[in-house]
């Protein structure tokens, strides 16, 4: 049944390459529920959420002929969120921060060490760091912290998709903030 | 830097730690969960052809009886059915057409403050019979809503989790409901379970529970490593410690109970039956008292073995927290 409905990704990826516009319906198709429910859990605006999709499979079409990468989804996911994440910065430029809820990056925030506040943004060390925080955890923890500040998904979300009660992940949450602010913390100092 | 900043940041990391969670959390990155709906899709005229009507809402009422399935035991790692667990475990038989699916309220486990509620479906799986662990069912979503209905004394239930399984080729789940109240006694309370698919199509089930509850609370205001163990509370299928302490940040872990014949019992959040709470408690802010919760249903093995067993409370002798054992009868 699967394979009946949905292309596999080597085939999109190769529609893609072609330059057919049934790529943008293939991934749609397989990948647009996934795709939109992200956005949702970054963007409060539904508009937004559906305007950063379409801005993803824009940013498909140009760029998967040449990247072909290796895990389409995956890829495809990570545009989402970066398109997101545009979105969201623009929108809380616009407001000033007023009334746009953006709870999981104001939890994140939480992990910045006082003595970073300040420091200009850097992309790259910062993601360095990152990995080297998430390559030290259990791949559990990894799945708690990346669920809830990857992909912005509820603590009641996680706790149902891991099977685990809310106070568990609440709990793992509150540690990982405290060990990711130490971790981002020693690596300054 | 911001938050923003470090969710940029985040959101460029390798992505084979996105895969790795999205399989987690997700089932695969290669689309099942998407196929899910492939097959939901293929079955919706079939099931649409066979229901003439659809029951977009609706309330079922109806007594219960006592249970003696085994199978549904044995699922839960449970040998030996003659306890007092039988009777807490009552058959629903309540069916619904949720949207377009049927759902049926199978068995239903009573403890104080906990309610088990096994549901089927009709939904086909091509999945050998056990626990589904690793991946989610899309395509029905229960609510977990539930409470002591029709009178003024209402309680909220706290939606503990859900767990998957396959039985004889259909999707079955498995919910656990937590009453954090600990006055309140689900004994003989009217009980109710909101049960909705993806397009919110709802069906409300309803019945009387009728178990006699029991439990035991045994005090303990012992400093253990830094935390004081308030108490440890029994009831049929859990056990509770309340822990408190000063410090910041702190630890509750259990490393093992005892039984009176001397058997020493593990606990594993790993072994893919029911819903578990942690083996470990974290608590913060100094005096916040914390409780780490325990399934005595099929939580517990002996070392290195995956036979978990139903644990009857009387016969834990004493409990192991933080490296120190406490005697409890």
């Amino acid at each position: 049944m699967l394979k009946e409905d949905f292309l596999s990704d080597n085939q999109i990826i190769e529609l893609f390459c072609d330059g057919s516009e049934s790529a943008l319906e293939a991934v749609s198709k397989k990948y647009g529920a996934v795709m939109l429910r992200l956005a949702r859990n970054v963007l409060p605006d539904e508009q937004d959420a559906e305007e950063c999709v379409n801005d993803t499979y824009l940013n498909a079409w140009q760029a998967v002929p040449a990247a072909k990468p290796s895990n389409l989804k995956a890829y495809l996911l990570q545009s989402v969120r970066n398109a997101a994440l545009e979105r969201l910065r623009s929108s809380r430029a616009k407001k000033r921060g007023g009334g746009v809820t953006v709870s999981s990056f104001e939890e994140l925030e939480e992990c910045i060490p006082d003595s970073r506040r300040e420091e200009p943004d850097d992309n790259e060390k910062l993601r360095l760091q990152l990995e080297s925080f998430l390559a030290g955890l259990s791949a559990e923890k990894r799945t708690i912290f990346l669920g809830r500040f990857w992909f912005s998904y509820s603590v009641t979300e996680i706790a149902g998709k891991m099977g685990k009660s809310e106070k568990y992940i609440s709990n793992q949450l509150y540690n990982l903030k405290k060990k990711l602010r130490k971790h981002l913390d020693r690596k300054e100092g | 830097m911001n938050g923003l900043n470090l969710s940029k940041a985040l959101s460029d990391i390798d992505l084979r730690y996105v895969e790795e969670t999205d399989e987690k959390l997700n089932g695969t990155m290669s689309g099942n969960a998407e196929g899910n709906k492939a097959r939901r899709r293929f079955l919706r005229p079939a099931l649409l052809a066979a229901c003439l009507v659809v029951l977009l809402a609706g309330t079922l009422v109806a007594g219960a009886k006592v249970l003696k399935d085994s199978r549904f035991l044995e699922m839960l790692g449970i040998k030996d059915p003659s306890n007092d667990l039988e009777k807490a475990v009552i058959t629903k038989d309540l069916t619904a057409k949720v949207g377009d699916m049927t759902v049926t309220v199978e068995n239903i486990i009573v403890d104080k403050h906990i309610i088990y509620a096994e549901i089927s479906t009709d939904y086909a799986l091509d999945k050998p019979d056990g626990w589904i662990t690793g991946e989610t069912g899309g395509h029905l979503e229960i609510s977990g809503e539930a409470g002591n209905v029709l009178d003024e004394h209402s309680y909220p239930g706290y939606m503990q989790g859900v767990s998957r399984f396959c039985k004889d080729g259909k999707q079955w789940y498995w919910y656990v409901i937590e009453y954090m109240d600990e006055n309140v006694d689900l004994g003989h309370a009217k009980m109710q379970l909101t049960v909705k698919d993806t397009e919110n199509h709802k069906v409300v089930f309803e019945w009387d529970n009728n178990y006699a509850s029991k439990s035991e609370v045994i005090p303990v205001n012992r400093v253990v490593d830094g935390v004081t163990i308030l108490d440890i509370r029994f009831s049929l299928t859990e056990m509770v410690i309340k822990a408190e302490s000063d410090q910041e940040a702190y630890a509750v872990t259990l490393d093992y109970i005892k039984l009176d014949d001397g058997t020493v019992l593990y606990y594993s959040e790993y072994n893919g039956v029911p819903v578990h709470n942690s083996g470990n408690g974290t608590g913060h802010n100094g005096h916040m008292v914390i409780r780490t919760f325990y399934t005595l249903l099929s939580g517990f093995a002996e070392k290195d073995s995956k036979e978990w067993q139903f644990v009857p409370y009387e016969r834990i002798v004493s409990v192991s927290i933080n490296g120190t054992e406490i005697p409890v009868r």
